[in-house]
Formats: C-alpha cells, structure tokens, sequence
C-alpha cells in the first residue's frame, strides 16, 4: 500500500512538473515563425520609426524576423484592433501609444479593450512643445496666461487632429483648476504642425494660430 | 516642453509645469500584446525590448528623434497604460471632447 501511496505522489509530483517545464520550452522555443508587430499609422510617422527601430533590436535578439505591418485609419484604432483581437500566442504584437489611452475614453465603440491587455514594455516618451506665433506678446508660460486671460475667447490652438497627444496637451492646459481655467482658449485643428507623414513636408506657413503645440522634433526643425 | 522633465535635445527650454503646477503631457510608445499572451512570452520581450533601451546606438536614435527611453517591467507599462487611461478620460469628460 505504502508503495503505491508513493507511486501516486511521485506521479501527481511529475504531473505539477509538466506545465512548468512546458512552459519553459515554450519560451525557449519562441519565436519559432516570424512575429507580426503592427503599427497602428501610417510609414514615416513617430509610430512607424519607433516600431521599425525597435522591431530591427528585436529580430535581431530573437533570431526570428519581426514584421512592421503599418495598419493605419481610424486614429489608430483600426491596427489595434487588428493586433488585440489576434490569438494570445506572441505572433502578434501591437506599438501601443498614447493615443490608445485617448482613444479609450473618446471613442464609445471600439472593437477591443485596451483596459485589458497585455503590456509588455515601454519603449520611448517625448515631448510636445508650445509655440507661439510671434505676433503674440508673450515670451514665457506667465506673460501668455495673462495675454489669454485679457484677451478671453480670442486665442485659437491648432493641433494635428482630435484626439491626438498635441490636441489634448492643449486642453489639459486650460482644465478647471488649473491656472488658466479662464483663459478661454479655443482648441481647433484647422491646420496643424504635425507628425503625420502626410504633412511633414509642409511646414504650416499659413497657420497663424497664436498657439499651438508640436512635436520636439519638428519644432527643434524650425529652429 | 510638456513633459515633467526638460528635454536634452532643448535643455534651455522650460517645462509647461515650471509655471503651471501639475501640468504634464507626453506622447509615449511602447508594446503590447493580446491579453492572455502568456506571461513567459512576454517577459522574454520585456528582457529583449530593455536590452534594447540600454543600448547606446538606440539610445542616440530616439534621441534624434526627441525622444528618450522608457524602460520598465510589463507591470510598469500596465501601470502607464491604467494611469493614462485615466488621466486623458479625466480631460476628454471634463472638456467634453467629441470625436469629429
């Protein structure tokens, strides 16, 4: 009796072992075929670059090729969905950006959740950056929030589109409680510095929205 | 500069928040992965992806590109991801932004 009362336990003992060591292979044996990494926007854009530079460092490290696949429309939502709704298996991966936490609240109906994923790293942050046009009499922060506040209504934000990082950077600045809660400033997207491919060649020399913000890169290119 | 800390790129440049208490916005980027990836997998592209962001010649390419590194577990790429939900929801509610 004793004898099988061991024989059982050395059994349920292997059996505990299995999904271990199954698991180990499994990760020792990925990635075995080429991993998809979707990029929700168009080639040339932050987006892109940063999924090409590090989908480069990946195929390196992991022996595998990894796929740039640009799935743009929608403000990205389009390629997310593509990537989120795909099996569970690591063959597919998503650059996810802030946009996607924007896009979790703006958007009512998406056809993926990205409260509930997967994360697995970050990759890069940056800055946006306030411009103002020169015919506006301030310099710093300080002299326009008291420009704003005496010129109320008046003062017009372009950014690269609703929804995007630059739009909301705009209106984060002029969120109750905040300092410049009555400054008024509208918040429009007539026409836009942007890091959208589309438009990066076209510096917005018919803008002349007293403030926007933009992109370090593009703005450290003005310069 | 939008972000809590000044840039490298415009070290000259101030900070939104040096003048307006709490202000903080930044475009980030990271990876993700259908939920129920298991966690083996992802935390081998964890180690690959922050092997990555140590890297000096990736380090200097995002430079160029305005950027700079974000490493970090998967859990502080969760946490990223809940808080900018939660932050961005706050200010898209509280403006009520419409998508156009």
């Amino acid at each position: 009796m004793k004898l099988l009362r061991r024989q059982f336990l050395h059994l349920v003992a292997g059996a505990a072992a299995v999904p271990a060591v199954s698991r180990i292979a499994r990760a020792q044996a990925y990635p075995s075929r080429p991993v998809r990494l979707i990029a929700p926007f168009p080639p040339g854009g932050s987006i892109d670059l940063t999924s090409r530079l590090i989908g480069q460092w990946l195929t390196d490290r992991l022996g595998q090729p990894v796929v740039i696949e640009n799935r743009s429309g929608a403000a990205g939502n389009l390629g997310s969905e593509a990537a989120l709704s795909s099996p569970p298996d690591g063959y597919t991966l998503l650059l996810c950006s802030v946009a996607n936490a924007i896009s979790a609240t703006l958007y009512d109906k998406l056809n993926y959740n990205f409260r509930d994923v997967a994360p697995v790293a970050g990759i890069s942050r940056a800055p946006n950056v306030m411009v103002l046009h020169p015919s506006v009499p301030a310099e710093t922060v300080p002299e326009f929030i008291a420009y704003a506040k005496g010129n109320p209504g008046k003062i017009n934000m372009a950014s690269s589109g609703t929804g995007t990082s630059i739009h909301m950077s705009g209106e984060l600045f002029k969120l109750p409680g905040s300092t410049c809660n009555t400054c008024l400033i509208a918040v429009r997207r007539p026409c836009s510095p942007t890091s959208s491919p589309a438009k990066s060649r076209s510096p917005s020399t018919t803008c002349n929205h007293p403030y926007r913000t933009s992109r370090l890169a593009r703005c450290a290119r003005w310069r | 500069m939008t972000t809590a800390t000044r840039s490298e790129a415009l070290p000259d440049l101030p900070t939104v928040g040096d003048f307006v208490t709490g202000y903080e916005a930044s475009t980030w980027n990271g990876v993700c992965a259908p939920k129920n990836t298991p966690a083996d997998i992802v935390d081998r592209l964890n180690r690959e992806i922050n092997a990555g962001l140590a890297d000096p010649r990736l380090k200097a390419r995002l430079a160029e590109m305005g950027a700079w590194a974000l490493p970090g577990s998967p859990a502080d790429c969760g946490k990223l991801i809940a808080d900018e939900i939660e932050k961005w929801g706050k200010v898209i509610r509280t403006g009520n932004i419409r998508p156009e």
